[in-house]
C-alpha cells in the first residue's frame, strides 16, 4: 500500500475535520446569543467544511481502492515525517510509557468520517426548522457541536486512552442533548438513565483495557494487535485473558449500542428533540459500540464471537418483537435501532464483518432519515406522537410520506435499495456461521434463525408505521390539518433518502445488481491480523449462494403482505389478535417484564435481609432521587410507564440499595461520641497488630 | 569562623522557612499594635519586641558580614530602624478602624508567602540538576521532594488566607489566626523536609497544636469548640501512639536517622527482635495515618471537618494532609526495604487503602452538609492515594544489599495527585464558602437551584466535582489514571478494580451536589442573602481554569512531581 | 548489678497499655489527657533507656529527644485543656459523649 500518498499535511487537515466542530461549539457556547439568528450558521458551517474534507479523505481512499489500507500517523516509514501529538512532552522518568495521540486511518475511518459530518451537517440543518422557537435554541447547536467533535475524534483515535476520552465524551454529550428540555422531569431522568446505564458497559470497557495494557504496556491500537498476533501464535491459540478482556471491551459497546440488557436506556432517549434521536440514537453514538466492536475484531476469541453473536441476535429478535406493539411513532423506530444494532453486532459475531459494518453505514442513512422524517410527521401534527392519532397524512404530506416511505423499503431490506445489501449479507453471514459454526456448533443456529425472524417482524412493525401513520382516513382534529414542513427540514430528508437508496449501490465503482463486487466489502475486509503495521485481510467468500438472497426477499415482502392484510385492507384484525394471543400479547406490551423480574428477584430479597439485620433505615437520598424524578415522570408513551418506573427503580436501586447496605456501616461507627471513636481506634490497632504478626 | 560561613550558607537553604517565620513576627506584632491602642500592655509588649528584634536583626547582620568578610555596613542599621518604624506605622496609624482587622493581616501572610514562595519557586530549580539535595544541620534535608510539598503548602496558605479574608463568620482574634495558619504552615515545612525522627516530631506537634486551635476558631459556636476538643483529644492520642513508635524504632534501629534506622531494621524481619520492631512500625505508621484521616484512623474527620470554620477545613484538607502524605512516603520508603518488612508495610497501607475508600465513598452517599460529604470525599481520596503507597514498591525486585527500592513512577504519581488534590479540593471548599455564604446553610436542601444565581462559581463547582469524580478532561482524571497506573504495576490489581467500582459509586453523592445546584430553574431558589466578594470568584475560577488546563496538558505538572520524586 | 535492656521496654509496654486502657475506659476528657500523658512518659522511658544502650555516635541523643518530648507534652497539654475548657464554657460537660452535635 503506497503511504506516501498521506502525507503530515493530510493528516493535520484529518485533524481539522474534529476542530472545526469544536471550534464551533467555544463560539457558540461563548458568544452565541449575540450573533444574528443566535448563531445557528456557525456550527452548521462548521460541519459543512467538515463535510467537504471528509468526502475529500474518502474519495482519496477510494481512488487508492485497496482493504489493506491501514495507515497511523505516528508509525511513519523512513523518511517521512508523520503525525503524533506526545501527550507527556520533556523528561518522562525513568522511562514511563510515552502517551502519543495519533490518528489511525483506514477505509472504515474514511467511511465513518463521511457518514458522522453528513448526518450531522444534515441534522445541523434540520435543527434549524425543528428547533424553531425554543428557548435554548443557540445552546442546541452548540451541543450538537460538541457531540461531533467527540465523536469525530472517537473515530479517529489510535490510541486507546484518547478513545477512551472520546468514548466518554460522547456519552456526556448524550446526556446534555437528550436532557435538553429538563423541565420536563422525564426528560431529565432519560438522560440520566442513559448516562448511569452506558457507565456500566463503560465500567467494563475500562477493565478490559486495563487488562490489555498490563499485559502489552502499550495503549497504541496497531502495537497492541501486533504483540496480539505475537501472544496467539497468529491468533491461533486463544489465552483466557484475551477472551476475558475482549468481552469487557465488549461491554462498553453492549452499553452504548444498547444491547440487551443494557438497551433500557435507549426507548426513554426519544424524550429529547428528535434531530437528537435522528444524530445520536440511529446514525452514530448508538454506532460507536459497533465501531468499537469492529476496531478491535482481532480481539476477539472464537468463543467471544460466539456470545457478541448470540447477544446481538437475541437483542435483534426481543426488540424486534417489542416494537411490533409500541403506539408511539418515535418509539417504534427507537425498538427497531436496537434491533438492527443487534444485526450489526451479530453479524461481526458470525464473522461477516464488511456485512456488519456495511449495516452501520446504511441504517446511519435510512435510520437517520427515518427519524427526520419522523420529526416532519410530528411538527407537521403539532407534537402529537401518538399514531393511534393520525391517518391520511400521505395527500397533506407527500414529501414526508415518499422519503419515509422510501427509508422505509431500505429498512426492510428489499432488493436495489441499499439496505437490502447489507442485510442480505448479514443473513448470508449468519446462514454461513450456522453451516460451518465454530465451538458448540449447534448454538450457532440460533443467530441465523433469530434474525431471519427479525428480519420478517422489521417488515411488519415498519409497514405497521406507514399504514398507520399515512393511509386511512384522519382519525384525530391534528390529523385533519396536518401540513408539510418547511424545506430546510424536507430537503434533509431527500438527501438522506437518496442515500438509502443508492449508498451501497453496486453500480457505484463496479458491482452488479445481484450483490457481487460491491464496493463496500471490497474496501473493508475481515482483518487477518496486523503485520509490520500493515493490515493483511481475509479474501471474502462472494458466493453467498441463492437461499440467504430468497429468504431474506421471503420473509421481507412476508413481512410487508400481513402488514398490508392486519392495517390497510383490514381482512385480519389487529385487535382480535391481540385478544387471542392473550397472555403473550400481554406479555410483549410490558416488555417482557424484564423489569418486574428484576425488581422481584434482586431487589426485593436484598431489602428484606437488610431490615432484618439492622435497625430503621433513614431516607437515602439516591432513593429520593429516583422517587422524586420516577414520581414527576411524564411517559411519552403509555407502555412504558411500568418499564420506566421498574427499570429505573431496578437497576438503580438493586446497586442504590446494596450499596446502603454497606453505606448504613458508616453511619454505625461515626456515632458523634468521642470515647467511641477512641474505642474503636483501640480496637483496629490491637486487631491490626494480632493480625500484623500472625497472618501477613 | 569557617563554621560558621557553613552556617550562613546553610541558611539559603531554608530560606523559605526563615521568610515564613518572619511573616509570623510580623503578623504577631501588628497585631499587638492594633490592640495596643485600646490596651497599655500589649503596645508595651509590641515596643519591647520590636525593639529586640531589631537590635538583634541589626548584631546579626553585622556579624554575619564580618564572617563572610565584608566591611560592616551600617545601612544595614538604618534598614532595620526604618522597618521598625512601618511596622509601628502601618500597625498603629494606618487601616484605622475593625473592618481592617480582618484584612491586615491577612495582607502581610500575602506578602509574606509570596515571598516565600518566590524563594521556593527558586530552590527548586536549583535543585533541578542535582534532585537529592542538602542536609541543613544534619537534620533537615532540603531536597526537591520536600521543595515540591513547601510549594504546595505555601499555596494552601495563600489560598486559605485569601478565602479567610473574604470568611464573614469568623468574627475576632485574627491576629492570633493568622498566626496559628502561619505557624501550622511553618510546622508543614519543617515536616516534609525532614529524615530525622526529632524534626518530624516537631513538626508534627507544631502542625498540629495550630490546626487544634485553628479548628476551634468560631469560639460563638458549640460545633466549632465540638470539633477542636475532638481534634485535640484524637490527635493526642495518636500522636502518643506514633511517638511510642517512635520510640521503638529509635531504639531497635540505632539511630534518629531515618536512613540509618532503615539499614538496620532491613534484614530484621526474621530476628528476635521482630515483635517490637513490628509494633514500632504499625504504632508509626497508625499514629501517622491518622494525620491523613486513612481508616481506621479517621474518625475525627467528618466531625472536625463540620463542625470547624471552613477556610481552616480547607486547609485541614488539603495541606495537613499533603504533609502526612509526605512523611508516610519517606516512612514507608525507609520502613519497607527490607526483605521481610516489605510485603508487611505494602499489605498494611493496601488494607487501609481498601477500608478508606470503601468507607469515605459509602459513608458519603447519605450525607446532606456539603461539608461533610466533602470530608468523606477527603477519606476516599486517602484510600486512592494509599493505593499507590503500597505500591511504592513497584514491581518489588531487590535491588543492591537484597533490600527494595521505590519505584520512581509511584512516587512521581502521589505527588501528582497530590498537587491534582489541592487544587480541586481548595477551589470545591472555597465554592462551598461561597454558595454557603449565599444560601446562609451548608445543609444541600436549602441549595436547590441556586446554580442559576450564582452561575460563575457553581459552573466552577462542578468542575471540580467532575475533577473529584475523575472524569476527563480533568487533572482529578489524569491523576485517578496515573494511580491505576501504579497499583497494577505494583501488582495491586485488586485495589485498582476496587477504586474502578468506588469510583462509579462516587459519582452518585458527587452529582447530587450539581443536580442541586441546577436542577430547579432559578426562580424556585431560596433568595440570595449575600454576595461575598469578587476576589473569592476570581479565585476559585483560576482554580477551575488551572484544574481544566492540568487535566488537558498534564505534563508541566508531572514533570515537576516526576522530578521530585526523583528525589526520593 | 545491671538491669538489662528489656525491662525498661517492658516497662514502657506497659505504660503504654495502661495509658491505653484509661484513654479508653474514662468518661473524662481530663483523663484522656492523663492516660496520652502516660503513653508519652513511656515512649519517654525507651528513648532512654535505648539511648543509654547503644552508645555510638551521639550517646544522649535519645536523651535530648525526651527533654523535647516533655516540652512538647506540656504544650500539648496546655492547648488541650485550653480547648476542653472551652467545651466546658459551651456544653457544661466534661464527657466526652457530651458534645454530640456533629454526627453520622
Amino acid at each position: 500500500m503506497d503511504w506516501h500518498t498521506f502525507t503530515t499535511v493530510d493528516f493535520a487537515w484529518m485533524l481539522a475535520i474534529p476542530a472545526l466542530p469544536l471550534a464551533a461549539f467555544v463560539i457558540q457556547i461563548f458568544f452565541g446569543r449575540w450573533l444574528p439568528r443566535k448563531g445557528d450558521w456557525v456550527p452548521t458551517t462548521a460541519m459543512g467544511f467538515a463535510l467537504v474534507l471528509a468526502v475529500g479523505f474518502f474519495l482519496k481512499a477510494m481512488g487508492i481502492f485497496d482493504p489493506t489500507l491501514y495507515i497511523q500517523s505516528s508509525n511513519p516509514p523512513p523518511g517521512e515525517t508523520g503525525l503524533s501529538l506526545a501527550w507527556l512532552f520533556g523528561n518522562a522518568p525513568s522511562g514511563a510509557p510515552n502517551i502519543v495521540f495519533s490518528v489511525l486511518f483506514d477505509n472504515l475511518t474514511a467511511v465513518m468520517l463521511v457518514v458522522v459530518t453528513g448526518v450531522s451537517f444534515l441534522v445541523h440543518v434540520y435543527s434549524i426548522g425543528y428547533m424553531e422557537g425554543d428557548k435554548r435554541y443557540g445552546r442546541f447547536f452548540a451541543y450538537l457541536a460538541l457531540f461531533s467533535f467527540s465523536m469525530l475524534g472517537l473515530v479517529l483515535s489510535g490510541n486507546l486512552l484518547f478513545l477512551m476520552v472520546f468514548w466518554e465524551l460522547v456519552g456526556l454529550t448524550s446526556y446534555l442533548l437528550i436532557g435538553f428540555w429538563f423541565e420536563k422531569p422525564s426528560a431529565a431522568h432519560a438522560g440520566f438513565k442513559a448516562f448511569i446505564t452506558t457507565r456500566i458497559g463503560d465500567v467494563g470497557m475500562l477493565l478490559g483495557f486495563l487488562i490489555i495494557f498490563k499485559h502489552f504496556q502499550t495503549l497504541d491500537i496497531v502495537t497492541i494487535f501486533q504483540k496480539l498476533g505475537e501472544t496467539t501464535g497468529d491468533f491461533q491459540h486463544w489465552p483466557g485473558w484475551v477472551t476475558a478482556a475482549g468481552l469487557l471491551v465488549f461491554c462498553g459497546a453492549v452499553g452504548k449500542s444498547a444491547q440487551f440488557p443494557l438497551h433500557i436506556w435507549l426507548p426513554d432517549a426519544m424524550e429529547g428533540p428528535t434531530p437528537v434521536s435522528a444524530l445520536i440514537h440511529a446514525a452514530t453514538m448508538v454506532a460507536a459500540g459497533v465501531y468499537l466492536v469492529g476496531r478491535f475484531y482481532l480481539f476477539f476469541s472464537p468463543s467471544a464471537l460466539l456470545v457478541i453473536a448470540m447477544v446481538g441476535s437475541f437483542t435483534a429478535l426481543f426488540a424486534a418483537v417489542i416494537g411490533v406493539c409500541q403506539w408511539d411513532i418515535k418509539r417504534v423506530l427507537a425498538y427497531s435501532t436496537v434491533s438492527q444494532l443487534g444485526y450489526m453486532i451479530a453479524a461481526l459475531g458470525c464473522g461477516a464483518y464488511s456485512a456488519g459494518l456495511m449495516h452501520l453505514m446504511t441504517h446511519a442513512w435510512f435510520k437517520a432519515g427515518l427519524f427526520l422524517q419522523s420529526g416532519s410527521v410530528i411538527i407537521g401534527m403539532h407534537h402529537e406522537q401518538d399514531m393511534r392519532h393520525m391517518g391520511g397524512l400521505r395527500k397533506k404530506m407527500p414529501i414526508t410520506f415518499w422519503t419515509m416511505l422510501i427509508c422505509t423499503l431500505a429498512l426492510c431490506g428489499i432488493p436495489l435499495f441499499a439496505g437490502f445489501y447489507s442485510k442480505d449479507a448479514i443473513i448470508a453471514g449468519a446462514m454461513h456461521a450456522a453451516a460451518h459454526g465454530g465451538p458448540a456448533l449447534w448454538l450457532w443456529y440460533f443467530p441465523a434463525i433469530a434474525l431471519v425472524v427479525a428480519a420478517g417482524l422489521t417488515s411488519f412493525y415498519m409497514f405497521r408505521l406507514i399504514f398507520l401513520t399515512f393511509y386511512g382516513e384522519p382519525r384525530s382534529e391534528h390529523a385533519e390539518h396536518a401540513h408539510e414542513t418547511p424545506w430546510t427540514m424536507t430537503v434533509p430528508l431527500m438527501v438522506l433518502a437518496a442515500l438509502a437508496l443508492f449508498s451501497a449501490s453496486p453500480w457505484i465503482f463496479n458491482g452488479d445488481v445481484l450483490g457481487h463486487h460491491l464496493w463496500f466489502p471490497h474496501v473493508v475486509a475481515h482483518p487477518e491480523k496486523v503485520e509490520a503495521g500493515r493490515l493483511v485481510v481475509e479474501k471474502a467468500a462472494e458466493e453467498h449462494g441463492v437461499l440467504p438472497l430468497v429468504m431474506s426477499i421471503l420473509v421481507a415482502l412476508g413481512g410487508i403482505f400481513l402488514a398490508w392484510a392486519f392495517y390497510y385492507k383490514k381482512w385480519l384484525s389487529a385487535e382480535e389478535w391481540a385478544r387471542k394471543m392473550g397472555w403473550f400479547y400481554k406479555a410483549v406490551y410490558n416488555k417482557f417484564y424484564v423489569d418486574e423480574f428484576v425488581m422481584k428477584f434482586i431487589v426485593r430479597p436484598v431489602v428484606f435481609h437488610w431490615n432484618v439485620a439492622c435497625a430503621a433505615f433513614d431516607k437515602y437520598v439516591i432513593d429520593g432521587i429516583v422517587n422524586a424524578v420516577g414520581r414527576g415522570g411524564v411517559e411519552a408513551s403509555e407502555g412504558s410507564g411500568w418499564f420506566d418506573k421498574y427499570v429505573i427503580d431496578g437497576i438503580v436501586n438493586a446497586v442504590g440499595f446494596t450499596v446502603q447496605v454497606f453505606g448504613g456501616i458508616a453511619r454505625l461507627f461515626q456515632t458523634g461520641f468521642l470515647d467511641q471513636y477512641l474505642a474503636f481506634t483501640a480496637a483496629a490497632i490491637a486487631l491490626g497488630a494480632v493480625l500484623f504478626f500472625f497472618f501477613l | 569562623m569557617s563554621q560558621l560561613q557553613a552556617y550562613i550558607k546553610d541558611l539559603g537553604w531554608i530560606g523559605p522557612e526563615l521568610v515564613l517565620a518572619a511573616t509570623a513576627l510580623v503578623v504577631l506584632l501588628v497585631e499587638l499594635y492594633r490592640r495596643g491602642r485600646k490596651s497599655g500592655w500589649s503596645l508595651g509588649l509590641a515596643l519591647v519586641i520590636t525593639l529586640a528584634a531589631g537590635f538583634g536583626l541589626s548584631w546579626l547582620g553585622r556579624t554575619f558580614s564580618a564572617a563572610l568578610g565584608r566591611p560592616v555596613d551600617l545601612r544595614l542599621d538604618v534598614a532595620v530602624l526604618g522597618l521598625v518604624y512601618v511596622l509601628v506605622t502601618m500597625g498603629d496609624l494606618w487601616f484605622k478602624g475593625d473592618k481592617w482587622d480582618r484584612l491586615v493581616p491577612g495582607l502581610v501572610v500575602l506578602a509574606g508567602t509570596l515571598l516565600a514562595g518566590y524563594y521556593a519557586v527558586g530552590l527548586m530549580s536549583a535543585l533541578s540538576a542535582d534532585p537529592k539535595g542538602t542536609s541543613v544541620f544534619g537534620l533537615q534535608l532540603v531536597d526537591s521532594y520536600s521543595v515540591y510539598f513547601k510549594l504546595l503548602a505555601l499555596v494552601s496558605l495563600l489560598v486559605v488566607t485569601l478565602f479567610t479574608m473574604n470568611y464573614r463568620d469568623l468574627k475576632r482574634g485574627f491576629g492570633e489566626y493568622y498566626l496559628c495558619l502561619v505557624g501550622a504552615h511553618l510546622g508543614i515545612m519543617f515536616l516534609v523536609s525532614s529524615n530525622h525522627l526529632l524534626l518530624i516530631y516537631l513538626g508534627l506537634e507544631t502542625l498540629s497544636l495550630s490546626s487544634y486551635l485553628l479548628a476551634g476558631f468560631r469560639k460563638e459556636d458549640p460545633r466549632s469548640a465540638e470539633a477542636a476538643v475532638k481534634y485535640v483529644i484524637y490527635g493526642g492520642v495518636a500522636s502518643a501512639i506514633m511517638l511510642f513508635g517512635f520510640s521503638l524504632i529509635f531504639g531497635l534501629g540505632g539511630s534518629l536517622d531515618l536512613v540509618e534506622i532503615g539499614r538496620h531494621l532491613a534484614g530484621t524481619a526474621q530476628g528476635s527482635n521482630r515483635v517490637l520492631v513490628g509494633l514500632g512500625m504499625a504504632c508509626t505508621l497508625g499514629g501517622l495515618s491518622y494525620k491523613i484521616a486513612a481508616v481506621p484512623f479517621h474518625f475525627w474527620c467528618p466531625d472536625v471537618y463540620e463542625g470547624a470554620p471552613t477556610p481552616v477545613t480547607t486547609f485541614l484538607a488539603v495541606a495537613s494532609k499533603a504533609a502526612g502524605f509526605a512523611v508516610i512516603v519517606r516512612i514507608v520508603a525507609v520502613l519497607g526495604q527490607g526483605p521481610g518488612w516489605l510485603e508487611k508495610v505494602t499489605s498494611l497501607m493496601a488494607v487501609a487503602s481498601a477500608l478508606s475508600m470503601t468507607y469515605g465513598n459509602l459513608g458519603a452517599l447519605h450525607q446532606t452538609n456539603v461539608k461533610r460529604l466533602l470530608a468523606y470525599s477527603s477519606i476516599a481520596h486517602v484510600g486512592y492515594i494509599l493505593m499507590a503507597v503500597a505500591a511504592l514498591f513497584g514491581a518489588a525486585t531487590a535491588g543492591e544489599g537484597g533490600t527494595f527500592h521505590v519505584d520512581p513512577r509511584a512516587a512521581e504519581s502521589i505527588l501528582y495527585y497530590l498537587g491534582a488534590y489541592m487544587i480541586m479540593n481548595l477551589g470545591a471548599f472555597g465554592a462551598v464558602i461561597y454558595i454557603a455564604k449565599s444560601a446562609g446553610s451548608e445543609d444541600m436542601d436549602d441549595w436547590w437551584g441556586l446554580g442559576w444565581k450564582l452561575p460563575v462559581v457553581s459552573g466552577v463547582l462542578v468542575i471540580f466535582l467532575l475533577s473529584l469524580t475523575g472524569i476527563p478532561p480533568t487533572v482529578g482524571f489524569y491523576g485517578k489514571w496515573l494511580l491505576f497506573r501504579t497499583a497494577i504495576a505494583g501488582g495491586f490489581l485488586w485495589l485498582a478494580v476496587l477504586a474502578a467500582v468506588n469510583t462509579v459509586f462516587s459519582l452518585f453523592y458527587y452529582f447530587k451536589v450539581a443536580k442541586v445546584l441546577f436542577l430547579k430553574p432559578a426562580e424556585e431558589s431560596r433568595g440570595v442573602t449575600v454576595r461575598p466578594a469578587a476576589v473569592m470568584a476570581v479565585v476559585l475560577v483560576a482554580l477551575g481554569l488551572l484544574t481544566l488546563f492540568f487535566g488537558v496538558l498534564p505534563s508541566a505538572l508531572e514533570s515537576l512531581a516526576g522530578a521530585s520524586a526523583a528525589a526520593l | 548489678m545491671t538491669v538489662p535492656l528489656v525491662w525498661y521496654v517492658f516497662l514502657a509496654l506497659i505504660l503504654f497499655t495502661i495509658g491505653l486502657v484509661v484513654i479508653v475506659s474514662r468518661h473524662n476528657l481530663i483523663y484522656t489527657l492523663m492516660g496520652v500523658e502516660l503513653i508519652l512518659n513511656g515512649a519517654n522511658i525507651n528513648f532512654i533507656a535505648f539511648a543509654r544502650a547503644l552508645g555510638g555516635k551521639y550517646p544522649i541523643a535519645g536523651n535530648i529527644f525526651s527533654i523535647f518530648v516533655i516540652v512538647l507534652a506540656a504544650a500539648e497539654a496546655a492547648v488541650a485543656l485550653a480547648i476542653v475548657l472551652h467545651v466546658f464554657g459551651h456544653f457544661g460537660s466534661v464527657r466526652p459523649e457530651d458534645p454530640n452535635m456533629l454526627r453520622e
